[in-house]
């Protein structure tokens, strides 16, 4: 298993590396730049050259990435091109509230979606299944940024229980940070619930017709060992691998919900970045966030690890 | 069964923190502390150096730590800034400045500080460098007065000098890389970067060395970044901002009885035809057709409906009150679906068709002009661009026309960026000789009266030809808690929200 996680983490050099030249290549293909944003729509022609002087946009593209990549393995991302502050903090402070509200949302998705999957499954073909395959069905429809709009309307500003817009770090403050997250965590995990609970359904029924479930139930284990210990472990494969692909997505959706609510992660500074054409901020933002997701695969790696013996023992 | 209570004690700890969460909400936030004032604005700053900075709306952010040279009134009119009196000349404008001022890092804000900065701007390749297009050089005049001597005539310069253009720096931060996240001015308050977040919140603390005690009423200011419409106005409602710039949408949604809303005046929209030669589009050439598509525009019923009402229709640049105002040019080219199908007959076009390019609100805008244009059988083609390059496209020539809020404040600028044959604006190059001989003549005129005349006959030119086509001027909407905010007065032309000066909280 550690020979898989290391090999994993080795292979995310290369990786990384494709990510940046293909976003060099795509962003050269964006007809914003940085220059043309300074320059507003009163420059004249000259002006706007002696700006993409200024900032080294009129060097060849490798020359660009380059230079980037250079300052990248010394650990400097650069500065944004249009007010020249420092990426990396910039970056890293956002990345760490997306992150945030993204970890809300998965404990929120696995918990609901894996109990409710699992309640269907146990009940199957009855009312109380057919309810939650309904409703899983309706999560799904919603988009999450139109939940976040009735959360907000419902328990921020008719009962006033959560803040309507805002973050609290939660090193400020543990409690204001649960207060600020709970509401757009909801909005996000309520579509990743759904989705699991669909899967847990699907993949717990199909396990419990398995022979060592069967054999278990025979011997007269008891119901809560027999699908806690046997049966729900078997079926969590497919829903961690469903949660891995989840993740990508939440990180995606983040960038929605985190308008709605006025949370400061890398959702407008991504937005921003792209209209302004602001280069480095565009890389430091393709380049974490790919990391992230390929980290996210690696833990589901290691989960699948725990959950089957045959991938621990690789 | 051993394990029942644990559950039963996680979910109770589960409900507990939620419960403790939501009371933490209810406590209430910094928008409540006396003399705080908490704002929200829809777009972040793009740099505290004046040099990048766009200005006008942008001014929100800027206002608070930078003075100008000078300021405009609620009505758009030129008052005195730093500059406490001005003297304009075809060949000069001359400053007379205030005495014993200082920025907050403690240099002297005196005539050698204007110099540097007036020098600085003049060199720079940004927006604010246009104002300077017709300067050759500053001179130090006396210990409180500054000089800027023109090439030619700058009848817009001292407008101008209210803007971004006018802003002043301490002159040891003026070349500092620093500068577009560490402002260091004069203004009634200092940036707080420590408690500042990029993109998010800017706390601003009062400036000690700044003594005008009328205009430094807060003792803390934070502006929020919210660029969600929807959460603005939540935020407003819900007590976490005290002010906020509300969407247009979001408007009606905002309950009244709480807060208190005013709509000010904000950009004026256009439909200008740039290809006016007939490059790509050979009916733009001809006048006749031009009027046809000014004659065929609902001014009226687009602000209703795409601005739900706060949009005033006004076919000329400059509105009822102002000294550019042009009282014969009232009526001209109003909507009359029958009189541009006669006009159309009469230009004689064969090809009725042009195009322009879009983005979000203009894209709107444009399709309401779309539908209206057809109506009379013109066919006006959008192409929808990418986000952040109308700038780009209204200074190149891959359109014959273009829908645009503009930035233009005073006939001399609408003449340099939209007529001038070197105008950015005017990408075609196309020259308008009876327009230039009129603009030379304000240029060159010897009283405010004579000028405001030939301006006059400029924009009626304009009009006569339909170069552009006069739309309408947008409203910007502020609300704010009345209970707590008073003297909340329009800033022209700052369309994400008023200046904080003189704004006090109880």
């Amino acid at each position: 298993m550690s020979k898989l996680i290391g090999y994993r983490i080795l292979a995310l050099i290369p990786v990384l590396l494709v990510i940046s030249i293909v976003t060099v290549g795509l962003t050269a293909l964006l007809p914003a730049n940085a220059a043309d944003r300074i320059a507003g729509d009163s420059a004249t022609p000259e002006q706007v050259a002696a700006i993409r002087a200024d900032l080294g946009l009129d060097q060849p593209w490798y020359q660009q990435y380059w230079d980037w990549l250079m300052g990248v393995v010394r650990g400097d991302f650069g500065n944004s091109l249009i007010d020249h502050s420092a990426v990396l903090p910039l970056v890293g402070d956002r990345l760490g509230v997306t992150l945030s509200l993204a970890l809300v949302a998965t404990v929120i998705g696995l918990v609901l979606g894996i109990s409710a999957g699992t309640i269907a499954a146990l009940r199957s073909d009855s009312l109380l299944d057919r309810a939650i395959t309904i409703l899983s069905s309706v999560a799904l429809a919603m988009p999450a940024f139109w939940i976040g709009l009735i959360l907000v309307a419902v328990f921020a500003l008719q009962l006033g229980w959560f803040p309507a817009t805002g973050y609290v770090p939660f090193t400020t403050d543990p409690m204001g940070w649960l207060s600020s997250v709970i509401l757009p965590g909801l909005s996000l995990g309520l579509i990743v619930t759904a989705m699991l609970a669909r899967h847990a359904r699907a993949s717990m029924i199909q396990v419990l017709q398995m022979p060592h479930v069967r054999t278990s139930r025979a011997m007269g284990l008891p119901a809560r060992s027999v699908i806690g210990r046997h049966a729900l472990k078997s079926a969590l494969s497919p829903v961690i691998t469903t949660m891995g692909f989840q993740f990508a997505y939440l990180l995606g959706g983040a960038v929605v919900v985190e308008r709605v609510f006025g949370i400061p992660g890398m959702g407008d500074l991504a937005l921003n970045a792209v209209i302004s054409g602001d280069m480095p901020i565009i890389q430091a933002i393709v380049l974490t966030t790919g990391l992230c997701v390929a980290l996210a695969q690696l833990a589901v790696d290691i989960a699948y690890g725990y959950l089957n013996p045959k991938v621990r023992a690789l | 069964m051993k394990r029942r209570p644990f559950r039963a004690s996680t979910t109770t700890t589960v409900v507990g923190l939620i419960a403790a969460a939501s009371l933490t909400a209810c406590g209430g936030g910094d928008a409540d502390a006396p003399g705080q004032l908490t704002a929200a604005t829809l777009v972040d700053v793009q740099s505290f150096d004046p040099t990048v900075n766009p200005g006008q709306g942008q001014r929100i952010f800027l206002d608070p730590v930078y003075d100008t040279l000078l300021r405009n009134d609620a009505d758009g009119n030129v008052i005195a800034g730093v500059a406490v009196a001005h003297e304009l000349t075809p060949d000069y404008l001359e400053l007379t400045l205030q005495q014993g001022r200082e920025f907050s890092n403690g240099e002297a804000l005196d005539a050698e500080a204007v110099k540097a900065n007036i020098e600085h701007r003049m060199a720079s390749s940004g927006p604010a460098a246009g104002a300077f297009a017709n300067a050759s050089r500053v001179e130090v005049t006396g210990s409180d007065t500054v000089r800027i001597h023109l090439d030619r005539p700058a009848p817009a310069m001292p407008i101008a000098l209210a803007d971004v253009a006018g802003i002043l720096v301490a002159p040891t931060s003026l070349d500092s890389p620093e500068l577009g996240t560490m402002p260091v001015g004069s203004g009634p308050y200092i940036l707080d970067e420590s408690a500042s977040n990029k993109g998010v919140s800017y706390v601003y603390v009062p400036n000690e060395r700044f003594d005008a005690d009328e205009q430094q009423t807060l003792n803390r200011l934070e502006i929020k970044v919210l660029t969600d419409d929807a959460a603005r106005a939540a935020a407003l409602q819900s007590g976490q901002v005290d002010i906020s710039q509300i969407a247009r949408a979001q408007a009606d949604s905002v309950d009244s009885s709480r807060v208190q809303k005013e709509a000010f005046p904000g950009n004026y929209w256009m439909l200008q035809f740039t290809d006016l030669d007939g490059t790509l589009a050979p009916a733009v050439k001809n006048e006749t057709f031009r009027q046809a598509v000014c004659t065929a525009i609902d001014t009226e019923s687009i602000a209703e409906s795409i601005f739900f009402g706060y949009a005033d229709s006004q076919h000329q640049v400059f509105g009822a009150g102002n000294e550019f105002h042009v009282e014969a040019l009232e009526g001209t080219h109003a909507f009359d679906p029958d009189e541009a199908r006669r006009l159309l007959d009469e230009s004689g076009v064969t090809d009725a068709q042009f195009s322009v390019p879009a983005f979000g609100p203009i894209q709107t805008v444009g399709e309401a002009i779309q539908g209206n244009l057809r109506d009379v059988g013109i066919d006006m083609d959008i192409t929808v661009v990418q986000a952040g390059t109308l700038d780009k496209e209204n200074r190149e020539t891959n359109f014959p026309a273009t829908v645009t809020p503009i930035k233009q404040v005073h006939p001399q600028q609408l003449y340099v960026d939209r007529l001038s044959p070197e105008g950015p604006q005017n990408p075609f190059n196309v020259a308008h000789p009876a327009v230039d001989a009129a603009y030379e003549k304000a240029a060159n005129a010897e009283t405010a009266e004579e000028r405001a005349s030939a301006f006059a006959e400029m924009q009626t030119l304009v009009a006569d030809e339909a170069l552009w086509c006069g739309l309408f001027r947008d409203q910007s909407i502020v609300a704010w808690n009345p209970e707590k905010v008073q003297g909340v007065e329009n800033a022209v032309g700052w369309p994400m929200g008023p200046s904080f000066r003189e704004v006090t909280v109880e």
